[in-house]
């Protein structure tokens, strides 16, 4: 409960980059709000070939979903994944890598869960907040600073009252730093996840290429 | 800027956003294939973004619903994707709902992909064509990192469209001249008699369709500022400052001493 979660690109059995980068920021997040670093891994055939490095950026929990139909990625199963694991798990920040898949999926994901999400953040902050109108304090919560307006102004935007605080993060904007090669984090394994994913038939499929 | 840290959009003219015209073309690309299908704009905004339904008439699009309200005002993704598909459930569900990835504001490419969630609709990111629709299965190019693919979706389906598609056609003259008086109710005036008010009781398509949050049972918990969960903070506006600097004079010795410093930087030379 009230963990920090980060969405694991998988491109077929390695782990990209910006996923290490947003786990390296997640980490240092759950360290300021003394919470854990929870991590989701979705794919087939991943098993025991992406749990190891995944865990050495300090994942205290790794959620690993191995099934036929998880790879390539497609909206609908991996939406039905992280909506019903968060549903359970009640996570106060998510994040995701604002790529292609990361920008495909997120707005789903707070779109079910009526949850806000920033995109293209460039700074990940913890602070507190004042709402001037309600006059509520609010403490620990995740800043999410990017520029707007084609970069002519820099907004910090907060998620007060809703869960997950979502927000997307680019490719090479923070650093990926490991922790420790074998970090003794825990490992959840969901190899038929096929109440997750009751919509993995209806998505769409690609016709070979000619 | 407004006190709520939102933009005060009604200082701002009402544009039609660049990718959604890409889209549009997308739209009316089906339209010549499949004789007997519509295409209907749906946008939400100030009365003048009407603007963009005119815009799209003239271009070939066949009939445009207008969101406004104050309730809608302030909203962030969330609660425009709300707005937007409540409007689209009134409409009907459609076979393919079109948009333009992102809008050039808020850059965030979300409202899309929310509105098909809460459609629960199947989704297609990033196109760049969509290649045919054929017996309820769509075939289209989405850009992807380091390459484009081609995927086949079932309908109904939200696809959003990137700006390397192809851009939109022209205006048409005859529609121009068609839809030159079409309306939507708010932008005319209330205390005077409506020019051509003949003219639009003849020709019922000069009224651009307009609701409200009621007209599409909105819920205004979930409507513009109150239901957007997400809350500007802070704004700061981007001063670039002069970290090292050095002033130069235009004599000989500080010019040699300026190339002398660059060539050993490597900066020239």
């Amino acid at each position: 409960m009230n963990n920090v979660f980060v969405y694991c690109e998988i491109d077929k059995f390695t782990v990209e980059e910006v996923s290490f980068e947003l786990l390296t920021k997640g980490r240092k997040l759950a360290n300021e709000l003394g919470v854990q670093l929870e991590a989701i891994a979705a794919g087939s055939g991943i098993t025991g070939k992406v749990e190891k490095d995944i865990l050495s950026y300090g994942v205290d929990k790794l959620h690993v979903f191995d099934a036929p139909g998880l790879f390539p990625y497609t909206s609908k199963p991996h939406t039905s994944i992280l909506v019903n694991l968060f549903k359970q798990e009640q996570p106060q920040i998510c994040l995701m890598g604002a790529t292609v898949i990361g920008r495909d999926l997120g707005p789903r994901v707070s779109s079910s869960l009526t949850s806000g999400l920033t995109a293209d953040c460039t700074a990940l902050e913890i602070g507190d907040y004042d709402d001037k109108k309600t006059g509520k304090h609010y403490e620990g919560l995740l800043y999410q600073i990017r520029p707007a307006f084609g970069g002519n102004i820099v907004a910090t935007i907060v998620n007060p009252d809703n869960r997950p605080q979502m927000a997307t993060v680019r490719s090479g904007v923070m650093k990926a730093e490991k922790v420790a090669e074998y970090y003794n984090g825990e490992i959840s394994s969901c190899l038929r996840p096929t109440t997750w994913c009751a919509s993995l038939s209806a998505t769409w499929k690609r016709p070979p290429t000619t | 800027m407004t006190p709520e840290g939102t933009v005060n959009r009604a200082a701002l003219p009402a544009i039609f956003n660049p990718e959604d015209l890409n889209a549009l073309e997308q739209a009316l690309r089906l339209k010549d294939q499949h004789p007997g299908s519509t295409v209907t704009i749906l946008t939400m905004g100030p009365p003048r973004a009407t603007d963009v339904i005119r815009e799209g008439l003239y271009r070939g699009a066949d009939g445009g619903v207008l969101l406004t309200d104050r309730a809608f005002a302030g909203a962030d993704t969330l609660a425009t994707s709300y707005a937007l598909s409540q409007a689209i459930k009134k409409i009907g569900m459609p076979d393919l709902v079109i948009g333009g990835r992102q809008a050039i504001d808020g850059d965030t490419a979300q409202v899309g992909p929310q509105v098909a969630q809460k459609l629960d609709l199947n989704q297609v990111t990033y196109v760049t064509a969509i290649e045919q629709v054929k017996d309820g299965k769509v075939t289209a190019l989405r850009t992807i990192d380091g390459g484009i693919e081609r995927v086949e979706a079932p309908l109904p389906l939200l696809v959003t469209v990137n700006g390397n598609a192809a851009p939109c056609r022209p205006r048409n003259a005859k529609l121009v001249m068609k839809y030159k008086r079409a309306s939507a109710p708010m932008e005319r005036p209330a205390d005077k008699p409506l020019p051509y008010a003949e003219e639009y009781e003849k020709k019922p398509y000069l009224t651009v369709t307009q609701w409200s949050v009621a007209d599409v049972d909105g819920d205004l918990a979930q409507c513009g500022l109150a239901g957007s969960p997400t809350k500007v903070k802070a704004v700061q506006n981007i001063v670039f400052k002069a970290k090292e600097s050095k002033r130069l004079t235009g004599s000989d010795a500080d010019v040699e001493g300026l190339v002398k410093e660059l060539l050993e930087s490597h900066t020239i030379g």
